[in-house]
């Protein structure tokens, strides 16, 4: 019971850390805890359906507003990014790099130079895929041409000020980022008009609730503010399925368990058939000794707890600080669009491990029925008949 | 038959059968007695004359396919499992041939076992079997393991436990078996001196001669009919 205790333990704490870094790759790469559109700019994001109200004015009452820690205004399209003879098709990200560095890791991923400032020289970040693709390094120069909002076709030359390295493919081999002024400028948008604002709150697993009352606070019914379950419904359903994973760890843990305590006391209600016989010569009533044979259970699951709790904290604790690490298998892969490292490091989950260790506690005395029920129906005449050694 | 005031145990046309296979055998075939309170009483004969039986049905351990039992006035041929406990542990003390002692307890937690299921304070309890063990012989063998303990030692234990509770019935199936006569003998002593001081009445079923001739009544058993009553 005790190794099963520290087996559930174990899995629930690597199943929530590997949930809580894939909210949080998933979350802080680009995305944000949340984002604000206009109504009508997802799914489509076409760049005339930008946030229908003043970006200052926005930015300012959402800065104000105590559960937003970082708002980042974007604008964004899709254009083609060449150099020399080489093209390939971007997603274009204007932000501004301050900004950002309150909501997102992305400057963490940058693996030379930095993300574009504003600067006479307008400046790119490319992805390591995409400056391969391009053949061109720091300080290379990049031409972007996108459709623009006037219906001209914008284009300009970018100096490449940064390139990074996320894990996504679809990131270091097809995004652009560019100064959120300098992408105003290429799709002709004015300074006013942006596509999003990514916020960060405190925590991402509140991200629901604070979207619903951040979009009561601001009152506009042109605009919507998206959790990141809505922005990426697939990494949403990962974390679902994951806690589906967590009750069928549960059921398989409590199921060995159940059987582990059936067996065991059942092979020790067998051993004592003697004594039961004579608990109910003397006078214990079966209902006595079915309360009997729950309380050993109850005592042996007590036991298990404690050994569990001074064998799993230790191995709970490296699991958590240093992490399993994987890299000699793995450099990390990705799933739902979120990068996963080669090191899974657990969490504390208490209360994940109190509810389990109580249900365990359930289960054992569940599994001790049908063996004090065994022991209660034992006849005491067999004692005196000789039939009981 | 010893006469004293009302019986303790009384059994009417009692008859238990038991099936192997085809054949069935009655242990115990239409046996009627009265056993009054305060008696000594053996109950002797071969062995498979159903002495055993006998007593398992005087001790409410098991039920009669006819015939009713009453221990003191309660008819226990109608008692639920539950019930025939409590009446058990409330006025039966068993003694048995191979003392059944709970080998994880001491000596003392044994001989309180009963009291304990009768909800007696914990104080009380261990005055009452210290009390006991220093009548019994057992004083200082308080905290000892059925297995650190002689036979003998072990079934005056077994006494303790039965008597403790101050049952108005001790019944004792072959007690003396598994000892040497000398210790069989002070065992004796030991039962009937509780007898006479406490006024327990003793019902135990024996093939011993020794034994027979310590009872202040003799019940004959044979193919489970009483033979002789004197």
């Amino acid at each position: 019971m005790a190794i099963g205790m520290i087996m559930l333990a174990f899995v629930l704490s690597i199943m929530a850390g590997m949930k809580r870094d894939m909210i949080n790759q998933g979350t802080s790469l680009l995305l944000g805890h949340m984002q604000i559109h206009a109504k009508d700019y997802r799914p489509d994001r076409s760049i005339y359906d930008a946030i229908p109200a003043g970006r200052s004015d926005l930015l300012g009452q959402l800065r104000g507003d105590p559960s937003v820690l970082g708002a980042a205004p974007r604008v964004s399209t899709f254009g083609l990014a060449s150099s020399g003879n080489k093209s390939i098709g971007v997603e274009i990200l204007g932000m501004e790099a301050a900004a950002e560095r309150n909501v997102t890791i992305l400057h963490e991923k940058l693996i030379e130079g930095s993300l574009p400032e504003p600067s006479e020289q307008s400046q790119i970040a490319i992805g390591e895929l995409a400056a391969k693709a391009l053949g061109v390094s720091l300080g290379g120069e990049v031409i972007l041409i996108a459709q623009a909002a006037d219906g001209s076709l914008g284009n300009d030359l970018f100096t490449v000020s940064g390139i990074f390295r996320s894990g996504l493919d679809l990131l270091d081999g097809g995004m652009a980022i560019l100064d959120l002024g300098a992408a105003q400028s290429l799709i002709a948008l004015p300074a006013e008009t942006i596509h999003e604002i990514a916020l960060r709150t405190a925590s991402p697993t509140d991200a629901k609730t604070v979207a619903s009352a951040l979009e009561r606070t601001l009152a506009n019914p042109a605009i919507e503010v998206s959790p990141w379950q809505t922005l990426t419904p697939e990494l949403s359903s990962w974390v679902a399925m994951s806690d589906s994973w967590s009750w069928i760890m549960y059921v398989i843990v409590f199921s060995l368990a159940a059987i582990s305590v059936l067996n065991t006391m059942l092979m020790a209600v067998f051993e004592r058939l003697r004594e039961f016989g004579v608990l109910a010569a003397i006078g214990m009533k079966p209902r006595s000794v079915v309360a009997l044979i729950v309380i050993e259970v109850t005592a042996l699951a007590g036991v298990s707890l404690l050994v569990a709790i001074a064998i799993g904290t230790p191995l709970l604790r490296r699991v958590v600080g240093k992490g399993i690490d994987l890299s000699s298998f793995s450099d990390g892969f990705s799933v739902t669009g979120v990068a996963v490292g080669p090191i899974i490091r657990g969490d504390w989950v208490f209360g994940d491990f109190a509810v389990g260790a109580a249900l365990l506690f359930v289960c054992a005395a569940l599994a001790g029925l049908y063996p004090a029920m065994r022991a209660a129906a034992v006849d005491p005449a067999r004692l005196t008949r000789g039939e009981i050694r | 038959m010893t006469s004293h005031s009302k019986p303790a145990v009384r059994t009417d046309s009692v008859r238990k059968i038991f099936k192997s296979g085809d054949q069935t055998v009655a242990a115990v075939d239409g046996v009627t007695l009265e056993i009054h309170r305060g008696e000594f009483a053996a109950i002797a004969g071969p062995s498979g004359s159903g002495k055993t039986t006998l007593l398992n049905l005087i001790g409410a351990l098991d039920e009669p396919d006819e015939g009713k039992v009453w221990i003191d006035d309660t008819e226990i041929t109608t008692l639920s499992r539950g019930q025939r406990a409590d009446l058990r542990k409330d006025k039966i003390g068993f003694i048995f041939q191979s003392y059944n002692l709970i080998e994880v307890l001491s000596a003392l937690e044994n001989a309180e076992f009963v009291l304990l299921l009768q909800g007696v304070p914990p104080s009380e309890r261990r005055r009452r079997v210290t009390e006991m063990f220093k009548k019994i012989g057992l004083e200082g063998l308080e905290n000892r393991r059925p297995h650190q303990l002689s036979g003998g030692q072990q079934q005056r234990v077994a006494i303790a436990r039965a008597i403790v509770a101050s049952p108005s019935l001790v019944l004792a199936d072959e007690p003396t078996a598994n000892l040497d006569s000398a210790t069989g003998a002070a065992l004796l002593d030991v039962m009937q001196e509780l007898n006479q001081e406490i006024g327990t009445t003793f019902v135990f079923s024996t093939h011993d001669p020794r034994v027979m001739d310590r009872a202040s009544r003799l019940i004959r058993l044979v193919d489970g009919k009483i033979e002789d009553d004197h």
